[in-house]
């Protein structure tokens, strides 16, 4: 009874926001929204049909009609070409950039004449190759072949490679060159049919969606060393991409919409209504999540992708309505929320496609959803674990930004000109609750502790070892003291509370993100901690222990460390609290400082010393 | 005609008082905005709380309609908790300003706060006729509100705050920057809502208005309680009601007048003294005029000090 009654005012609240955000658009906008939506529609199955081509008809070129080189510059777009007696006048004019007849190929010494010599070149070899590959006798043709396989870079075989104290890798010929595409002599004429899975020399997966940009060779097609390239899935990104664009629109209405109301007070009536804040957040925020999932699900009938593209689509939502439902509660002005909207969407877009470049090579790009769409696109076949994995945290730190965001739906915070830092501070302290609530806040951070760690093993495992695994020590230390030290200083913050009370808040503050952070062994179960950055994120937290076959009893005595350490430095950042702002800066660089030496420690004793 | 209030939710034996604040304190950072505030408003009566600005009166109401959550004290209305949330469904709330939802017409944002109080839609209708009426608001879906008189806005609120048949109005400055003739059908509309049993608390900087209507007074300045109860209670406990004493001898402190001498006092007791005096004199008093001074005056004196 008392649900339904809920439901109706939410529907009520839903109903009323999205009456008042189509008032508010006038229907040219919409008109306008709309062609441009249409228009994107149908021109961007020809582009991505055709692929981009910006390089039509650079070059002027004067050909006799005798010259050998004739085929190879009619065959190449970057050319224009005028078939004459002589091209020497031509080229002396200035109506023509290159001069080409039976013996030679000239130019004008001008820039653009040099560009042209070498575009010739690269022509020349084009079209070398395509005969070579058109001959009957392909063992004559290509008399030495090397199988190139792009394979998933398995857990130790990371970058740099030049540290004997790295794991062995999984494929004993991963070995031969650390950091390069696994290779393999063949032998004169070998078909390739003893090629593992991922073979470049195997036809790509049905719904090779990037195959157009020929980073792998096709089928059985040989490709000579010059015209390979690494692994990027730019069209799947690019597809990816068309989920984001329409949410930047839309985020910022529902920003606008949740700011004009606060700064307009309309917000008051319904605050003394007997409607929550929890029913007034999800009523307003409904509209616009509806809107953003149908036009996801639009995009992805549009652009041929499968339920998986869609559920990865959701976490990418919900992160980014909850950013901007923070953004618009912490915003005193709509310059301001400008600044931070535009901030958590390039925030946003960089967790989503940072990682997902390394899609189908390495782990990694699984912390982002949009890796998820990469594959989904691509057809390749994808773990629930993989799923889990790439949405859950995402999803996680979106449901506590609601949270912190509507312990700021008050009359006190709505209404007030406050600084964003204190109405963070308020936001968290709001969800203290006497002692406990240190255990719970703890826990209730690690969704962001692990996001932000997982970023950035993603921005740093393609760094030098050393420097990597350094900066991730320093950097994990600062994340995890950062999120233990603000309970504490939000409590701080609230009243007076004697020293011996706000250290056993800082030590239930240890405890629960210890205990919080054990039960996401996610990086055990994608074997995530295995890269060098990954490992001294999740390793020093004994996660790594586990997947070692290390006993229970002793993973369990193991613990004891990390739990130690993280009520230790907790009660310190504590301790600094109490005593005010600036022992509270004291404080915390100690914690963070004692952490990252703690983190070097376990490092080096667990064998990890060769990656500093 | 405007539907008949009803006291069915509340749960107080009468002659209890309706609205019970004891020791409320509500402090911002180190900032106390009121301190140990204690009063209590009867049913159907008309509550008037004011103060100069920054006094606290703002906050008092708002707690009172359950936005604001004190520091310290406890506010009960009806037996209830202002925490409870039933509490918000008993109550009228108006805002000293009261911004609408400006495009959407006067029925449509009715309408919609209706459905959050969950009034059948009928019932509503039917209110928000009656309410209309009574505040002479003739745009109902004509206009959206963003393009109605600052008046007519006012009147849209108050027609909210009745949406739930409420039975307590918490109006703050209900008049404030309102045209005489719209403030006076507003008071009005307040007294005709008391006469029907419902219980008003409201905040005025227009003493005129709050001595007009209000059956009691609390004065408050910096957060704390400065003197409360009716217009006659407030003059005798601040000593507001003045004597003009003329005698036909010149007594201390006398000045000479046309009648003879006079000196005006506060407290009826020196009025005794200045018999003695003249007496002694062999003289008599020859009038004593009682005259009572107006709230805006008392107010200011509190506010001076």
């Amino acid at each position: 009874m008392r649900s339904a009654a809920r439901l109706r005012r939410v529907a009520t609240i839903a109903k009323g926001e999205l009456g008042r955000t189509r008032k508010q658009l006038d229907r040219k906008t919409l008109l306008g929204l709309l062609l441009f939506g249409v228009l994107g529609a149908l021109l961007s199955p020809f582009v991505l049909g055709a692929g981009f081509d910006f390089d039509h008809d650079i070059y002027r070129a004067a050909v006799t009609a005798d010259s050998p080189l004739r085929p190879a510059l009619e065959a190449d777009p970057v050319f224009r070409v005028f078939i004459v007696d002589d091209p020497a006048p031509f080229v002396d004019a200035d109506e023509a950039d290159l001069g080409v007849d039976r013996m030679n190929a000239f130019a004008k010494p001008t820039d653009k004449g040099k560009a042209s010599l070498v575009a010739l070149d690269d022509a020349v070899k084009a079209h070398t190759h395509l005969i070579m590959r058109s001959e009957p006798d392909q063992t004559a043709a290509f008399p030495v072949r090397i199988t190139l396989s792009y394979e998933e870079q398995a857990p130790g075989a990371f970058g740099g490679g030049t540290s004997g104290a790295l794991p062995e890798p999984i494929d004993p010929r991963a070995g031969e060159t650390a950091d390069e595409e696994e290779s393999r002599l063949e032998g004169e004429g070998g078909d390739g049919t003893d090629t593992p899975s991922g073979d470049a020399s195997a036809p790509p997966p049905s719904g090779d969606i990037d195959g157009g940009f020929s980073y792998m060779p096709q089928g059985d097609e040989p490709n000579t060393p010059g015209t390979l390239q690494p692994p990027f899935p730019f069209r799947s990104l690019l597809l990816a991409y068309a989920f984001l664009l329409p949410m930047n629109f839309i985020v910022q209405v529902y920003a606008g919409a949740i700011l004009r109301e606060r700064l307009g007070r309309q917000g008051e009536a319904l605050l003394a209504s007997p409607v929550t804040p929890m029913e007034i957040l999800i009523g307003k925020t409904l509209p616009y999540l509806v809107l953003m999932l149908g036009i996801s699900a639009a995009i992805a009938l549009w652009i041929g992708a499968g339920w998986v593209s869609l559920v990865a689509v959701v976490p990418l939502v919900l992160v980014f309505l909850a950013l901007e439902f923070i953004a618009a509660m912490f915003a005193r002005s709509f310059r301001e929320l400008t600044f931070l909207t535009v901030f958590a969407s390039v925030l946003l877009t960089m967790y989503a496609f940072l990682p997902a470049a390394f899609t189908e090579v390495h782990p990694v790009a699984l912390v982002s959803p949009i890796s998820l769409i990469v594959l989904d696109l691509r057809g390749s076949e994808i773990s629930l674990i993989e799923m889990l994995y790439a949405t859950v945290p995402l999803t996680l730190v979106a449901m506590v930004l609601f949270l912190l965001g509507v312990a700021l739906f008050r009359e006190e915070d709505l209404f007030h000109q406050k600084p964003v830092l204190s109405k963070a501070v308020d936001a968290v302290a709001r969800q203290v609750h006497g002692l406990g609530s240190g255990f719970w806040l703890a826990a209730l951070f690690i969704p962001f502790v692990l996001v932000a760690e997982l970023f950035l093993v993603a921005f740093l495992f393609a760094w030098p070892v050393q420097t990597g695994v350094l900066g991730t020590l320093v950097a994990i230390a600062f994340v995890e003291e950062l999120f233990k030290g603000a309970p504490s200083y939000a409590a701080a913050q609230r009243g007076r509370v004697p020293m011996k009370r706000m250290l056993l808040f800082g030590a239930l503050v240890g405890v629960g993100f210890f205990v919080a952070e054990k039960a996401f062994l996610f990086a055990s179960l994608t074997g995530l901690f295995q890269v060098p950055a990954g490992a001294a994120v999740f390793g020093s937290a004994g996660a790594g222990a586990l997947d070692a076959g290390i006993p229970w009893l002793v993973v369990g005595v193991l613990l004891l460390f990390p739990l130690l350490l993280h009520v230790v430095t907790a009660c310190i950042s504590a301790w600094g609290a109490r005593r005010g702002r600036a022992d509270f800066v004291v404080a915390f660089t100690s914690a963070v400082l004692l952490h990252a030496a703690y983190n070097l420690a376990i490092l080096k004793v667990l064998g990890g010393g060769g990656l500093l | 005609m405007m539907a008949r209030a009803t006291t069915s939710h509340a749960q107080t034996t009468p002659g209890d008082p309706f609205v019970v604040v004891e020791g409320l304190g509500k402090r911002y950072g180190a900032n106390w905005a009121m301190k140990e505030l204690t009063f209590d408003v009867r049913p159907g009566e008309i509550f008037g709380i004011i103060g100069p600005n920054g006094a606290g009166k703002s906050t008092t109401i708002k707690i009172l309609a359950g936005l604001i959550a004190p520091t310290t004290g406890t506010v009960t209305v009806g037996g209830l908790q202002v925490e409870d949330p039933v509490h918000k469904m008993r109550i009228g709330y108006l805002p000293e300003e009261s911004p609408l939802y400006e495009d959407m017409t006067p029925l449509s944002y009715l309408r919609f706060f209706a459905e959050l109080y969950e009034v059948p839609r009928d019932v509503a209708d039917r209110r928000i006729d009656d309410s209309l009426a009574a505040l002479k608001l003739d745009v109902r879906d004509e206009k959206k509100i963003g393009d109605l008189s600052k008046g007519m806005r006012r009147k849209v609120a108050i027609a909210r705050s009745l949406i739930n048949d409420p039975d307590l109005l918490i109006y703050d400055e209900p008049a404030s920057g309102l045209d005489p003739v719209a403030s006076a059908y507003i008071l009005d509309l307040v007294q005709e809502l008391s006469r029907r049993g419902k219980t008003v608390v409201f905040s005025a900087h227009n003493l005129y208005h709050v001595e007009r209507i209000c059956d009691r007074v609390l004065i408050v300045r910096q957060g704390s309680v400065i003197a409360q109860g009716t217009m006659a209670e407030i003059r005798a406990s601040t000593r507001s009601t003045r004597y003009t004493v003329t005698t036909d001898v010149p007594f201390m402190g006398a000045e000479e007048t046309a009648r003879g001498f006079a000196m005006t006092v506060t407290d009826f007791a020196e009025v005794h003294g200045i018999e003695e005096q003249v007496k002694d004199k062999g003289g008599r008093i020859i009038d004593v005029r009682e005259e009572e001074v107006s709230l805006e005056e008392i107010f200011l004196r509190h506010a001076a000090n």
